[in-house]
């Protein structure tokens, strides 16, 4: 019922227009006010639609039915004076991906209003699943087939999982949508003071794919439900005169979550067992949180065309959901499950301190000097829990502690820039940057990045502009601990150095890793003829994570492009564009299996990742027949190709044979994906108000994706360690679509 | 129950703060209020001061110009409802005083000051003129900014003179169009096959980003990378009781969100990514077959979902409750 409303609102809306007086001039009055605006309803067609389930990657953050439309609607209502004015727009009414707002406003005093949003999020179309969701976040299987599968042999389970997922696994949509509503006040009672309030509330409903456990070879894959409210109130005063400004903010952002927990059956445990096992799963979804932030900035123009600038903040981010208990599994039971409290009372203080100073002492000299502390303050207390049940299934007595991993975060820099000619300006700079963090629970307490820098803009004709930067940085890192690993999980009693699950004492972490940086990047732009533009692009950039024997040891990634941008003749427009990158990452690894295969140099494997991009587009906007003809023409291209290349430096070797075998690094199959965007439409303007569109778009996406292909909510034939799970099977599939669409708008 | 009543008990906190807030600034405001309902009245006609030729002598020539600037909100503010004296100048209040270039009928421009590429004024110069009304709000920032430490004039991303865009004066139709001036690869990522919906006119750069400049690393518009995404993704905040660092210190360690091929806005696909950081022993070790459930589907994921952070009390260092 809610398809085709904003045809019929605006065919409505439509009417009533043609009937309102018009004014001199061709204007339109309405109660003795100015009335304009646009209003454009119509329909579209599909000549071909992707199915239902191809449709996912269709409409991903669309909503397109083939239905009538309101396209465009535009209200203006303005005072003689034009002084006062009243706005309503309303784009795609009656869809799910639709907007309206309402601005009311008097012009340099005050301004209102209010948007509602709806985006649509379609993650797959060709979800399925077995279970039903009894309660809102339980989902529950037929005892019949938990009791089945419990008493089968292993060897028969893939089996009878497999035909019950055939003729059980029924379709789910797997889509949220997110609504917002949103209102805005700005008063400026004089123009040195603006005071500002905006609050948002956002829903998000829906259900999105999760992944549980159990034990590796009994995976679960959930439709998780979502239902959370984000509430976020922002208010502003400033007051600015011509030598200073002072700015005062507070944020508020509430977040609900309605479904708290995800439970639901385990396909192979009717009953709950200490040791085989429990019948039901329980995952503790996001937690209520809140955050406060008051943050007060301000700028004082100084002598020389100076200026100070600095901002001081300060945020406040609680959490004290309940905790749930640590196992649903009713046969497991210890002292040390007891909680050690109700709740996490979670705290963290966020703080911010930001100064920068700015001058051109004279004109041809500029410099610049700021300082940036964030620090991140983590004062949540630490929670140890004598024992813990992992995944419902097996009791741990090993204490565990929590860890809270507070950082403090630098900033510095400086530059001078020079205009050596007159159109020739160099800069030089040099920023730094470090990271203090909490040596208890990460690998490296200390890290320091340099970068000196310098770029250079070079406008020696009217109609070229050259900008070039380079940089070089080096991060070095104080004494990596590879401990630190088990540091945040064990107290400290139970550190063992050559604990099992430790991690490589030779991984360097790529974010607290050494690393050399080296960035270029290059910019023209030709303004030929006032109406030619041509703007050249590249960019380089290249991470050498030089002492890092195992992880992330190089990053690099390029791009080229060129954007044109034509205009020959009045009412004609060309524009064409080209882009193309390639990322390219190095990794080294090594498999570790113990006792006695943690450190054989031989399973090192390197992985190398590469993605190459190229992205087209061309266009043209036209007045075929001036002010009675327009055509809009635009393709975009864009294909992409991934490869996750994997080899070992030396044949595996010194293992048993499924250690060697498991050791043995492999090339996945690549990932490519493209997507046609073409879009034509032609406008004829019969009057000066009235106009009829007619319009075509073609959209292909194509996509190849091992991973997701050919996945089903059964994959044991795949892998037949996956007899046993059970997935969505949420596929991102191709997609045709061909679509006419057919309009008449006014405009008034 | 007791999570609603403490959720109500921090906003009827917050709203009280809200309120305090908006009570001191209306103390702070009264005296300012009264000024306010003379500086809103329509001012009497003046002649303009010397030098200075008034807004009708420049329309009388530059008739064009002059309706396409009737469209903008700058002419209804200078030319119909000005606040202010230098408001009152109408055209002059940015073009500079005018009478030499009117009685020299147009060939002389002593004293104008012009903007674009070929104004003799450095940009510096032209900006300043924008920046004696525009310093504020979202302006605070620009002195010492990326954009205006490389030159970057207001007038190559606003245009004054023509309502080119719906709000804001930009210089092209939209937001995105006026940025990809430049950062034209950012605009080919919106292509990408993972992408938040900018593409589809649901956001835009200045989403997260504010170009004038601000006390954050790449003109975000919070106090970090993270406080950005939380603006819509306030469910990975917590905190939460087992965290994952990586997470904690910074969203883009692991994602990029101006467009990836990789699901989720990943920058290397799992379980590739995970394992950059994961050596410790067995299956995060281990090279992978691609076609086993520790690649497909959801890869690492298909058990450790929670990796932004769990608050289950058995989660510790697993994530998967």
């Amino acid at each position: 019922m809610k398809r085709g409303l904003g045809f019929v609102l605006g065919s409505f809306l439509l009417s009533g227009f043609l009937l309102l007086p018009s004014r001199a001039g061709g204007e339109t009055e309405i109660f003795g006010l100015k009335l304009d605006g646009e209003v454009e309803v119509g329909g579209r067609v599909f000549v071909d639609r992707p199915s239902k389930r191809d449709s996912g990657k269709f409409e991903e953050y669309r909503d397109i039915p083939e239905t009538g439309f309101l396209r465009d609607l535009r209200l203006r209502l303005e005072s003689e004076d034009e002084s006062y004015s009243l706005e309503l727009k309303a784009r795609e009414a009656g869809e799910d991906d639709q907007n309206f707002l309402l601005r009311s406003s008097k012009i340099g005093r005050y301004e209102f209003e209010f948007e509602w949003d709806q985006i649509p999020h379609v993650f797959s179309r060709t979800g399925r699943s077995p279970y039903s969701e009894t309660s809102r976040g339980v989902f529950e299987l037929p005892d019949a087939i938990q009791t089945t599968l419990q008493g089968a042999a292993a060897a028969a389970r893939p089996g009878i999982l497999q035909s019950f997922l055939a003729t059980e696994a029924r379709d789910i949509d797997l889509e949220t949508r997110w609504d917002s509503a949103r209102f805005l006040l700005k008063y400026t009672p004089t123009p040195d003071w603006d005071l500002r309030a905006e609050y948002t509330r956002t829903h998000k409903e829906g259900e999105r794919p999760i992944g549980t456990t159990f034990v590796f070879t009994n995976q679960v894959e959930l439709p998780e439900p979502i239902d959370q409210t984000t509430h976020d109130m922002r208010v502003t005063a400033e007051l600015a005169r011509e030598q200073w400004q002072l700015q005062l903010s507070y944020n508020l952002s509430l977040f609900e979550n309605d479904v708290d927990v995800l439970v639901w059956d385990n396909p192979l445990r009717a009953t709950d067992s200490a040791t085989l096992g429990s019948s039901r799963g329980r995952l503790d979804l996001a937690p209520n949180n809140i955050a406060h932030t008051v943050g007060l900035t301000g700028g004082l123009n100084l002598p020389m065309r100076s200026r100070l600038t600095g901002t001081f903040s300060y945020g406040l981010r609680l959490q004290d959901d309940n905790f749930v208990p640590h196992t649903i599994n009713s046969a497991i039971s210890d002292p040390g499950l007891a909680l050690p409290a109700d709740s996490l009372e979670g705290e963290v203080h966020t703080r911010l301190l930001n100064l920068q100073f700015t001058s051109r002492p004279l004109q041809d000299i500029s410099v610049g000097v700021r300082y940036r502390l964030y620090d991140f303050d983590d004062q949540t207390p630490n929670l140890t829990f004598p024992a813990k049940v992992r995944t419902d299934m097996t009791l741990i007595t090993e204490p565990t502690t929590s860890s809270r991993f507070s950082y403090t975060k630098h900033n510095a820099g400086a530059d001078v820039g020079w205009r050596l000619l007159s159109p020739l300006s160099l800069k030089v700079g040099y920023e730094w940057e470090r990271w203090d963090r909490d040596e208890r629970h990460r690998e490296v307490n200390l890290t320091d990045e340099h970068t000196p820098k310098v770029s250079l803009d070079y406008t020696p004709l009217d109609w070229l502009l050259l900008r070039a930067s380079y940089a070089h940085s080096w991060r070095r890192i104080s004494d990596y601990n590879p401990f630190a690993h088990l540091a945040h999980t064990v107290t400290p009693e139970e550190f063992v150095v050559d604990a099992p699950q430790a991690q490589s004492t030779l991984l360097r972490k790529y974010d607290q890793a050494d690393r050399d940086r080296d960035r270029v990047d290059f910019l023209a732009q030709l303004t030929l003829l006032d109406t030619l533009m041509i703007t050249p692009t590249v960019s380089y950039r290249n991470d050498d994570y030089k002492n890092s024997a195992l992880g992330l040891q190089d990053d690099k990634s390029w791009a080229a492009g060129l954007d044109i941008s034509w205009s020959p003749m009045e009412g004609f427009t060309l524009f064409a564009s080209y882009m193309r990158e390639e990322f390219f990452a190095r990794q080294r690894s090594r498999y570790r299996e113990p006792p006695a295969q943690l450190e054989n140099p031989t399973f090192d494997w390197v992985a190398e990742n590469e993605d190459r991009i190229d992205t087209f587009g061309v266009g043209i906007d036209a007045a075929l027949i001036p002010k009675k003809l327009d055509l809009r023409l635009a393709w975009n291209y864009s294909r992409a190709t991934g490869t996750m290349k994997a080899f070992n430096p030396v044949t595996p070797s010194g293992g048993t044979a499924a250690q060697n075998r498991s050791a043995t690094a492999v090339d996945f199959p690549d990932i490519e994906d493209s997507l046609h965007q073409l879009e034509a439409s032609l406008r004829y303007h019969i009057t000066p108000a009235w106009f009829v569109r007619i319009g075509y778009i073609f959209e292909m996406f194509d996509i190849t994706d091992f991973r997701t292909d050919d996945i089903q909510p059964f994959m044991g034939s795949v892998d037949p360690a996956s007899g046993t799970s059970i997935f969505l099977g949420a596929q991102v599939r191709d997609y045709t679509a061909h679509i006419l669409t057919f309009s008449v708008g006014y405009k008034f | 129950m007791e999570t609603e009543a403490w959720v109500g008990k921090q906003g009827g906190l917050a709203a009280a703060l809200v309120v305090l807030l908006v009570l001191v600034f209306a103390q702070w405001m009264a005296p300012s209020l009264a000024e306010a309902q003379n500086a809103g009245a329509p001012q009497p006609t003046t002649e303009p001061p010397p030098g200075y030729a008034g807004s009708e002598a420049c329309i009388e020539c530059h008739k064009d110009p002059a309706a396409t600037f009737a469209k903008t909100v700058h002419h209804k503010l200078f030319l119909k409802h000005p606040r202010t004296d230098k408001e009152r100048l109408g055209c002059e209040a940015c073009h500079g005083p005018g009478l030499a270039h009117g009685e020299a009928e147009g060939k002389t421009l002593d004293g104008l000051k012009t903007f674009g590429k070929k104004s003799p004024l450095s940009v510096a110069e032209q900006n300043a003129i924008c920046l004696e009304c525009h310093q504020k709000t979202a302006r605070l920032y620009w002195q010492g900014g990326p954009h205006e430490s490389r030159d970057l004039a207001c007038t190559d991303c606003h245009k004054i003179m023509e309502a080119v865009s719906e709000r804001r004066q930009l210089a092209k139709a939209t937001v995105i169009e006026t940025c990809s001036q430049c950062h034209i690869q950012r605009r080919a990522q919106l292509m990408r096959s993972s992408h938040m919906p900018l593409r589809e006119g649901k956001m835009d750069c200045v989403s997260c980003h504010n170009p004038h400049g601000t006390a954050t690393e790449k003109q975000l518009k919070a106090n970090s990378v993270n406080e950005v995404c939380y603006t819509c993704h306030a469910e990975k905040r917590g905190p939460f009781l087992w965290e994952h660092p990586p997470v904690t210190e910074s969203c883009s360690n692991c994602h990029d969100p101006h467009g990836s091929n990789h699901e989720k806005l990943l920058k290397v696909a799992k379980p590739r990514l995970c394992q950059q950081c994961h050596v410790e022993s067995r299956h995060p070790t281990r090279p992978h077959d691609p076609f086993t459930r520790f690649v497909f589907n959801r890869s690492c994921t298909n058990c450790h979902s929670q990796i932004h952070g769990s608050n289950h009390p058995s989660a510790a260092g697993r994530f998967q409750r």
